[in-house]
């Protein structure tokens, strides 16, 4: 089996890398883990080039791979979903027309205590712009269990923010995304 | 074909008329509101796509194409 690249491999590849970035931020909420999961990614993306359907979804493919080598990490304990705290604080506030703004410092702290699933789910369709196919097929799960996950999640996210039920910051969510992982579909192979 | 593309557009108008006639003009389609913190989800994704890309990373990619030589 030959290991050359196709010729738009690398270019797709690359392309991907910085949505690769924010996937993965939002998953573990570490920018410094963020990147390892994205090194770790690329790497396996690399290795499994020849099982990459040319004219398919590069974005979709390598999410997969990330999303599936977060979760095989996690159990090693080598990727621990935290809150960066200090990173956090230094985002921009986010204008919410005429209510009081939005803190994205406290949007992420709510993201990370939404059950992992809830998450995940919010990342694909609500961030990513991945349709619930797409975000079905790279979550392994049924369509209708991830418009479930996108619907709660929305639901979820709409009380900690609207109502003002945000986590107390430092609030154990790791702790959480560790309890949760028996739930989430585990990666094949 | 001119001919046809207007006559087409004269019967499409024609008929929103009409229907307009037997449905008042209303808002069929609600504005869909979007919560503040639906697109402040969509800017927290964008921001981090948007960030240079660090060192480790560009490095990694050269590396790849070495790889192959």
């Amino acid at each position: 089996m030959s290991q050359t690249a196709p010729p738009d491999f690398k270019r797709e590849l690359t392309q991907v890398v910085p949505h690769l970035r924010a996937f993965a931020r939002g998953l573990c909420g570490r920018a410094d883990m963020a990147d390892d999961l994205v090194q770790e990614t690329l790497l396996r993306a690399w290795a499994a080039r020849d099982r990459f359907l040319s004219g398919t979804s590069m974005r979709a493919w390598t999410f997969t791979i990330l999303r599936n080598t977060y979760l095989t990490e996690l159990r090693r304990n080598r990727f621990r979903g935290d809150y960066d705290e200090a990173l956090a604080e230094r985002i921009l506030v986010e204008p919410a027309g005429q209510e009081a703004p939005l803190h994205l410092a406290d949007l992420s702290r709510a993201l990370m205590a939404l059950p992992a699933e809830r998450r995940e789910a919010l990342l694909l369709v609500g961030a990513g712009g991945f349709s619930y196919e797409e975000a079905a097929a790279i979550s392994g799960c049924a369509l209708g269990t991830i418009k479930s996950r996108v619907g709660r999640g929305r639901a979820q996210l709409a009380t900690m923010i609207e109502e003002g039920h945000l986590p107390r910051r430092h609030s154990g969510a790791t702790e959480d995304i560790i309890t949760q992982l028996g739930r989430l579909t585990p990666p094949k192979g | 074909m001119a001919v046809n593309s207007e006559h087409n557009q004269e019967d499409q108008a024609r008929d929103h008329t009409n229907t307009a006639a037997e449905h008042p003009i209303t808002t069929d389609t609600p504005p869909v509101e979007t919560p503040p913190w639906a697109s402040a989800l969509r800017d927290l994704y964008q921001q981090v796509v948007e960030e240079p890309l660090p060192d480790a990373l560009a490095e990694l990619l050269a590396r790849l194409d070495r790889e192959d030589e």
